[in-house]
């Protein structure tokens, strides 16, 4: 296949990613409602004149919510009982009205797990979680191709 | 001077039913595809320590620092078991760390917490940096 072909010819070329996954821009109303539903009530995340006072220029998204989201690709990708670890880093403050995408690469093949990469990012292409997961080979194997 | 008395602290134990119908809300909010699935899905764990605390932000209170000045630095999970609807779950935290970076302009926090289900199964363990800006 002609995607293949390119791929040899430069060995540099980063892999296709294991999954990309996007969602909606992230407005005011998802802010509350994942208040609600996750229950954290940091007002930050809801009240501007909270978050002026504190120094920001508006609320902004709950990380926890971006986690969330690379946690439902994670679960679209491949079977959940293969993930056995899944951590981030909140790398920058996600601003509203971001469009997030989320995307996982592998990073790691062991004999018995695979760790991927993962990274969430704006539609400006910023990175606002960056993280790994580490999944089972056996199960996973069919998701991760010839990894 | 970082405050590492902090290290051991133990925060309140929290008990907590996985409520179906909180997991169903959790799910649609996040834009997962079957809000119905009674498998809590990978970060719910964070959610339902403060869904069903007494305390919701016990975890920032019991610093005694401005929320304000509070975020989220990292989050991990481990999973060793799935947790369902329907689940009684103790939580249980420490903190594990305090350090401080940028000549102690940011102090952080490392609190550990093992999740436990209601057959004294240990489903995952759980942690969250938290970071504070002086």
């Amino acid at each position: 296949m002609a995607t293949t072909d390119l791929a040899g010819l430069d060995a540099a070329a980063p892999r296709a990613p294991v999954f990309s996954r996007s969602f909606p821009p992230i407005s005011r109303h998802m802010l509350a409602l994942y208040c609600g539903a996750s229950g954290d009530s940091n007002p930050i995340h809801v009240d501007m004149d909270y978050a002026r006072a504190a120094g920001f220029p508006d609320v902004f998204a709950h990380g926890m919510l971006v986690m969330a989201y690379l946690g439902v690709a994670l679960e679209e990708a491949g079977p959940r009982e293969g993930v056995r670890s899944f951590g981030v880093r909140f790398v920058a403050i996600t601003q509203l009205g971001a469009a997030i995408t989320c995307e996982a690469r592998v990073a790691e093949v062991e004999a018995e797990t695979v760790t991927l990469d993962l990274v969430a990012k704006d539609e400006a292409g910023e990175v606002k979680l960056q993280g790994q997961a580490v999944v089972d080979r056996a199960s996973w194997g069919n998701v991760l191709g010839q990894a | 001077m970082v405050d590492t008395r902090l290290i051991g602290h133990r925060l309140p134990d929290v008990r907590a039913r996985v409520e179906p119908g909180r997991l169903r809300t959790f799910r649609r909010t996040i834009g997962a595809a079957d809000a119905a699935d009674p498998v809590a899905p990978p970060t719910y764990l964070f959610a339902l320590e403060m869904l069903e605390s007494d305390r919701p932000l016990a975890f920032v209170e019991e610093l005694d620092v401005d929320m304000a000045a509070v975020l989220h630095s990292e989050q991990a999970f481990t999973y060793h078991a799935p947790i369902r609807a329907g689940d009684e779950i103790l939580l249980r935290t420490v903190v594990s760390d305090v350090f401080e970076k940028k000549g102690g302009a940011l102090l952080f926090v490392v609190q550990d917490t093992k999740a436990t289900n209601q057959d004294g199964r240990h489903v995952a363990d759980v942690r969250r940096t938290l970071v504070i800006r002086n």
